[in-house]
């Protein structure tokens, strides 16, 4: 027990570091305001819910921007009794999330649960998707276990209940179905942790003591230990041994959630990951064997899946598994690698990302609530000529998805290859030379299941004998308004990639 | 101290166990029951009271009532044939699962954990057996994992409110 003086002085210190907490107290005050205005207004609520819900992300947003620009030297450190810790890169990381938040608030309202009047709109959806961010944010600063463990669960018990929200039977089975996986994954995960603490004495990661105890002299128990803890950590990314639910519940869930899913929990934990792999000691290559065998094997079953899908949400399912291999596959170099390139994937992969499930909802929206299988993708036949703009940012969402110029995700795979080439020197593991080569190699194979799609759009005549429904004025302008918006970012941070990359360039790993 | 460190541990493999193989789930619901209170018993010869005492109220208490009502309120007639046990996918989790336990123990004999510095100590001062851990579990709570305590209160807000959100649900006309 410490003495009464010491309890003292530490939670002075405490009280003081709340303050660098500042961004996350707004998320707090966001979830807490939306629970208790979704039990306040009774009529017209939807769009006043949404506008509180966007206005708190907006000032989340702000108070972020905030922190990165005072920050941007010696701010590196500890704080909070060494459960977070603060450097750029975690930083970056909180815009990036509540940037992809914020646009997910602006999908929520092309979304099928969010317009039909019988199914009556409720705001847990809200305030559930900043619970997922306060966790996000806690995720991408977490440098002691259970703080780490305490966010991701948060993250995980309001996704299961995010994946229920279209309140069908499909969703219900589709979230049970992730409440087992989840709950599974997270046992892996804590029985991994309790080895690492008995082997290390301590939840606190990171500290150069930790790092030598777990890595430099590995015993069998230790790569037990670290692969029941990575299970967890897989299980949220949707790489390979654990991907097997990501197909049922993007298929099951609401459209803007599952862009949601796709990118901000990902995020979150490859900054985890991506601190991790900062402490991998150079000279060993087990380590680099490990990953790349994970990202090459999560690459293969993304890609190679991806063809045999019928329906769009699956195959985007099957593509962000994918894609998950690829960001994976930059963890590769440990301390080494090229942390802009990671960063501008990642954003590259949201937007086109984002655009994708938008459109998935917008056309769901034109094949009518009669269609049985709005998700279906023989229903695109033809489509393109009715349907000429959304038709078209669906295959710039696509060919950036697959890496095609002129759009961003060209650039972001030209970054990814060239950091991939310059590590195999760096190393000269052969090793990451045949990742490479497969990662060329299995981008060229997405091409084809990526035009499946723009395929049926353009060359197919249309034989559907349901016409296509009109929707509202307001709904049609806002739906070309936001698609506008995104398909013009792929295209102009291809010509102009300065735009973002001289704020990434700053960004380093304390 | 040994004696009864073994005398429990034994209990709670024989009770889980017993688990394993029930049948029924009332039967499966009781040796849950002795699997918690041996887990209980572990934790007081550990010298760890307070964990102890909250894994009686909690789970002895909490959990396992709400499984037993659980059971009472969904139980069926019985149907007790075509469980076909010995499926292919079976036999291979079952080579999987002994080979991963095979590694553990094998991992588990081979560590030297009796030279790590945190248990040395640990050894040496022999603190934890003589006071109650439930003091300094407070000053803890209160201090150092301040932040991740607080985040609990979040995360229970969120699953309370996701419940009854899926319970209301069930009195609409939609489907679930």
């Amino acid at each position: 027990m410490k003495p009464h003086n010491e309890v003292v002085v530490f939670l002075q210190s405490l009280y003081k570091d709340s303050a660098l907490l500042m961004p996350e107290w707004v998320l707090c005050i966001t979830f807490l305001g939306l629970f208790v205005a979704d039990l306040w207004f009774k009529k017209q609520r939807i769009w006043l819910l949404w506008s509180l819900f966007a206005g708190g992300l907006v000032a989340t947003m702000i108070v972020t921007i905030l922190q990165f620009n005072s920050c941007s030297c010696q701010f590196e450190q500890f704080f909070f009794a060494k459960m977070l810790y603060l450097d750029t890169f975690g930083v970056f990381f909180k815009l990036f999330l509540v940037g992809a938040t914020l646009l997910t608030a602006f999908l929520i309202p092309l979304s099928p649960t969010f317009r039909a009047k019988e199914n009556f709109f409720r705001g847990e959806y809200f305030y559930l998707i900043v619970a997922v961010l306060i966790g996000a944010y806690l995720v991408a600063m977490a440098q002691h276990l259970l703080m780490f463990y305490l966010a991701l669960e948060l993250i995980s018990i309001a996704s299961y209940l995010l994946v229920g929200f279209n309140f069908d039977k499909k969703s219900a089975e589709g979230s049970l179905k992730y409440i087992l996986f989840g709950a599974f994954s997270s046992a892996m995960m804590l029985y991994g942790m309790s080895l690492l603490y008995g082997l290390t004495g301590t939840l606190q990661v990171g500290e150069p003591q930790w790092i030598t105890t777990i890595f430099k002299t590995p015993t069998l128990l230790h790569y037990l230990a670290l692969s029941f803890f990575a299970a967890g950590i897989l299980f949220k990314l949707a790489a390979f041994p654990f991907h097997f639910w990501t197909p049922d519940i993007y298929e099951s869930a609401p459209s803007p959630v599952v862009a949601f899913f796709s990118v901000v929990p990902k995020a979150a934990v490859l900054a985890f990951v991506f601190r991790w792999a900062s402490w991998f000691p150079s000279g060993q290559l087990e380590w680099v064997y490990a990953v790349g065998f994970i990202a090459v094997a999560t690459m293969l079953v993304g890609n190679l899946a991806a063809f045999w899908q019928d329906n769009i949400k699956r195959l985007l399912a099957y593509s962000s598994i994918g894609q998950a291999g690829f960001l994976l596959a930059m963890v590769l170099v440990g301390k080494d690698f090229n942390l802009s390139s990671l960063l501008f994937y990642l954003i590259s992969y949201s937007i086109a990302n984002f655009l994708a499930f938008a459109l998935v909802d917008i056309f769901a929206h034109f094949f009518g609530q009669q269609n049985e299988m709005p998700y279906a993708i023989e229903n695109y036949k033809g489509i393109g000529t009715v349907k000429g703009l959304e038709s078209v940012a669906f295959l710039l969402a696509m060919l950036s998805l697959a890496g095609i110029p002129p759009l961003v995700g060209f650039s972001a795979k030209l970054l990814l290859y060239s950091t991939l080439w310059e590590n195999y020197h760096l190393l000269a593991s052969q090793w990451i030379l045949w990742i490479l080569f497969l990662s060329v190699f299995l981008s060229l194979v997405a091409l084809f299941y990526y035009l499946k799609v723009p395929y049926q759009t353009f060359f197919l005549p249309n034989t559907s004998a349901i016409p296509l429904e009109r929707p509202s004025t307001f709904y049609d302008v806002y739906a070309k308004v936001l698609v506008l918006i995104l398909s013009l970012a792929l295209l102009v941070l291809f010509f102009a990639p300065n735009i973002i990359m001289a704020a990434i360039q700053q960004i380093k790993l304390g | 101290m040994t004696f009864f460190f073994y005398l429990f541990a034994t209990l709670t493999l024989l009770m889980t166990l017993l688990l394993l193989l029930s049948k029924k789930l009332i039967h499966l619901a009781f040796s849950f029951l002795g699997v918690l209170l041996g887990i209980a018993a572990l934790f007081v010869l550990a010298g760890a009271d307070f964990l102890a005492v909250a894994q009686i109220l909690v789970y002895a208490g909490g959990v396992l009532v709400l499984i037993i009502i659980g059971i009472m309120l969904t139980q069926t007639a019985p149907k007790e044939n075509g469980q076909n046990i010995t499926s292919h996918s079976n036999i291979i989790s079952a080579v999987l699962v002994l080979v991963l336990f095979s590694m553990l123990v094998y991992a588990f004999i081979s560590q030297p954990f009796e030279q790590q510095t945190w248990i040395q100590n640990a050894q040496i001062q022999q603190k934890t057996l003589q006071t109650s851990t439930l003091p300094s579990t407070g000053i803890l709570l209160m201090t150092q994992y301040l932040l991740p305590f607080e985040l609990t209160a979040i995360l229970l807000l969120v699953a309370i409110a996701g419940a009854i959100t899926l319970l209301q649900y069930k009195n609409k006309s939609r489907i679930l």
